[in-house]
């Protein structure tokens, strides 16, 4: 028995340690085209918490610059406005635009169909647009298609992260997914990483949308209701307030320019 | 490698954080931290094994840590279980009058189930009081400590065979709350019987090396099923089921056979890691699951899913019941009232009680269709051998799906899998899930090899050298790694 328990205790000891000793080094390996990942053995002992990924369902505190809100005053000038994200953004986009227009802002709206953080924050399409349109404000709606991903955390804080890299300057709002169940996470994720007044909560208990076929997108008379709501937390309660006084009851517009993008296959 | 003073402080304050009472992350056996914790274990078990109480009292206390890391000072409530009945079934014993031993008998009975009925019910009862008086009871702020419901069952068990005398009670307290807190069964199961458990411990024999090595196996079996299939299958699960009306019928039913196998392999993956750790230890622990999804027939089903449950509903509440000795009426009541109770142990809700309906339900048409069908079809015949496995397979997969999705999402995914079930799907579907389509031929097919061949695998594991052993670790492992941050796609094409 002793003899079995050492060869074990040997297997595991060696065993961890390989995978240790990989996930400290800086070799990358593949086998054919799959590359092969290492463990989070490195993070897990010595990653100090600031930097360490957070555990599933841990609550991170938030750096200080981030928790403080300030009441900022609002800026009247008119804005170059890119509204951009996942297919909310095409739910949303008809009454932003009277927003826009009613207001004197010119807003380009880009659908990403089936896009989420890892797609936009793995690629440079959102660097390339802000390049192109030169906006003042972003509009960001991401995380719809993630509501329900394990270990968010771990699978895309570093895609936020770089998400909110590419905006750099430039004030945003992150708008946050309509929940259509509890999520696993994003919201909070997402809440955590941005500074304060930054990201629009758009799952609270007294916001209820009514939902199109496929149970997820509100319709359109409730995402007018969803705009007029994001609009005036906006101009009243964000970061970086803008003028956005509402437009007549139910009216949509066209944007100034819309780019539909495909999802990817 | 260069450790600086700071990596070390990091480094020991992580440990600390890693080893601290912590709700979110319990010590499950896929985890990195149990083993390395399990590494300290095994030798320090290995030097006390002859000494056995030495090896008691450490094992107690590994246990109690194991119960402690999830459910902080909880694990007490364990310890107190264990000693009111250890106590108990004492005095059962040596009370001369029947009507004695019957009193002692409901003290313990109601103590269990009420303490289990405190931790896990109250909520359920407040909520459904709430929703038929439009009340406001606010709900209990309580935690559910680790395994109850299991080592409840034990504890009911060992108290009723006692009564029943079919087994001694232990004199040694230690040797009890060992049994109850035997960390590989105590956050899962298998329901392990103190008849089969305790006459082990009380032999204490040293485990063969055939033994260690072939649990060992077990492990990694367990692991690769836990970690990589029933884990990946999840994650599509959880998309699909989380916004079923945006998907079609066919991408349903793949989610419902999805669960299904999911389910399977995260379940029976677990109980094998459970297994495998005790036959390490030299504890033969049972089987738990026996391929539940080459079942013919529902009942067939109960005989291989989740076997040290099936038998300890049959054993302590079925045939106390009356089994099938009152009638056919009476029967299919007690089946019914069984798979209720099973329902509702599964979890505090109404999804589960409906599992288990659906589950007496499916009981009682067989035994009363049983003897006219065998008349009608030829048991013998292939065809109807695949038609019995099929409807059975169907049945007990959109019945596993209740114990995951709620009820309204349970009607959704039921409705749109026979009404909006479409194929111009499946080419679609495999190109945007093509590893969740292979993974699942492969149990598919792992699901179907003969016996004999895990038989023969195990036997040649065992036998192999130690490096061959270190490699397939290795390898176990990196698929661990691997799958792990594979993602499913979540939607096919153009859907969302």
């Amino acid at each position: 028995m002793k003899k079995a328990y050492f060869a074990i205790c040997a297997i595991l000891l060696v065993g961890l340690g390989v995978f240790y000793a990989f996930s400290r080094s800086d070799i990358d390996l593949k086998l054919g085209e799959t590359e092969i990942k290492k463990g989070t053995f490195q993070e897990t002992l010595f990653a100090s918490d600031q930097h360490r990924v957070a555990k599933p369902g841990e609550k991170v505190p938030l750096p200080l610059s981030k928790k403080k809100s300030e009441k900022a005053e609002m800026d009247t000038t008119k804005k170059t406005i890119l509204f951009i994200g996942d297919s909310m953004v095409e739910c949303l986009f008809p009454r932003m635009s009277a927003y826009a227009k009613k207001n004197g802002h010119t807003i380009y709206c880009v659908v990403w169909y089936s896009s989420s953080t890892e797609i936009y924050g793995t690629r440079t399409t959102l660097k390339d647009y802000i390049k192109k349109f030169k906006p003042d404000y972003i509009l960001i709606t991401l995380g719809g298609n993630e509501l329900f991903i394990r270990d968010i955390r771990q699978k895309r804080q570093k895609y936020v992260d770089e998400i909110i890299k590419q905006m750099g300057n430039i004030p945003f709002v992150w708008i946050g997914p309509p929940n259509w169940k509890d999520d696993t996470g994003i919201n909070d994720m997402i809440s955590e990483s941005v500074p304060a007044g930054c990201f629009y909560l758009s799952y609270t208990p007294d916001q209820h949308y009514d939902r199109k076929k496929d149970g997820a997108h509100p319709k359109a008379s409730s995402s007018i209701l969803w705009a007029d709501r994001i609009c005036k937390w906006i101009m009243t309660k964000s970061a970086h307030p803008i003028r956005l006084e509402a437009p007549p009851a139910g009216e949509t517009a066209r944007p100034t320019k819309l780019e539909l993008l495909q999802p990817l296959r | 490698m260069n450790l600086t003073s700071i990596d070390v402080s990091t480094m020991f304050h992580n440990i600390w954080n890693m080893l601290s009472y912590d709700p979110e992350n319990p010590l499950i056996f896929n985890s990195g931290l149990f083993w390395v914790l399990f590494l300290l274990f095994l030798p320090i078990y290995g030097m006390l094994k002859s000494r056995k109480t030495k090896m008691m009292v450490f094992v107690i206390a590994f246990s109690l840590y194991f119960f402690y890391k999830s459910s902080e000072l909880y694990f007490l409530l364990l310890v107190g279980t264990s000693l009111i009945d250890w106590f108990i079934a004492k005095q059962i014993h040596h009370e001369p009058t029947v009507k004695m031993k019957r009193f002692w008998l409901t003290i313990s009975i109601v103590l269990s189930v009420g303490t289990l009925g405190v931790f896990k019910y109250s909520n359920f009862v407040i909520f459904n009081l709430n929703e038929l008086f439009k009340s406001n009871f606010q709900p209990l702020d309580l935690v559910l400590p680790l395994g109850i419901s299991y080592y409840t069952f034990k504890t009911i068990s060992y108290v009723v065979d006692v009564y029943k005398g079919k087994i001694e009670p232990t004199n040694n307290w230690l040797e009890y709350l060992f049994y109850l807190s035997f960390f590989p069964a105590l956050a899962m199961g298998p329901i392990v019987r103190a008849s089969h458990f305790l006459p082990q411990l009380k032999e204490n024999k040293a485990p063969s090396k055939s033994m260690v090595y072939s649990g060992f196996w077990l492990v990694l079996v367990g692991v690769i099923k836990k970690a990589i299939f029933a884990d990946y299958f999840g994650q599509y699960t959880m998309i699909a089921f989380g916004s079923a009306d945006g998907y079609s019928g066919y991408e349903l039913a793949m989610a419902t056979i999805g669960f299904a196998m999911q389910i399977y392999c995260d379940f029976s993956g677990y109980s094998d890691m459970a297994i495998g750790i005790g036959r390490m230890m030299g504890f033969d622990l049972g089987i738990n699951f026996d391929f539940p999804y080459r079942s013919q027939n529902v009942t067939e089903f109960w005989k291989r899913w989740h076997i040290s449950l099936s038998s300890w509903l049959k054993d302590y509440v079925y045939i106390p019941l009356g089994g099938n000795r009152r009638g056919k009426p009476r029967q299919y009541f007690n089946l019914m009232a069984t798979m209720l109770i099973g329902g509702l142990w599964h979890g505090a809700a109404w999804n589960f009680v409906v599992w288990g309906g659906v589950h007496g339900v499916a009981l009682c048409i067989h035994k009363m269709t049983k003897k006219p069908l065998d008349r009608l079809f030829p048991s013998d015949n292939k065809i109807v051998i695949f038609f019995c496995w099929l409807i059975t397979f169907i049945y007990a997969s959109f019945a596993m799906m209740l114990l995951t999705a709620d009820m309204s999402t349970a009607w959704t995914v039921i409705t749109k899998s026979f009404t909006d079930f479409d194929l111009a799907y499946v080419v679609p579907f495999f190109t945007a899930r093509k590893m969740w389509c292979y993974l699942m031929i492969i149990i598919f097919i792992l699901h179907f090899v003969p016996k004999k061949v895990y038989e023969l695998m195990s036997k040649m594991f065992v036998k192999s050298h130690w490096i061959v052993k270190l490699l397939i670790f290795i390898v176990v492992v990196q698929l661990v790694i691997q799958f792990s941050s594979e993602e499913v796609q979540p939607f096919i094409y153009n859907q969302f």
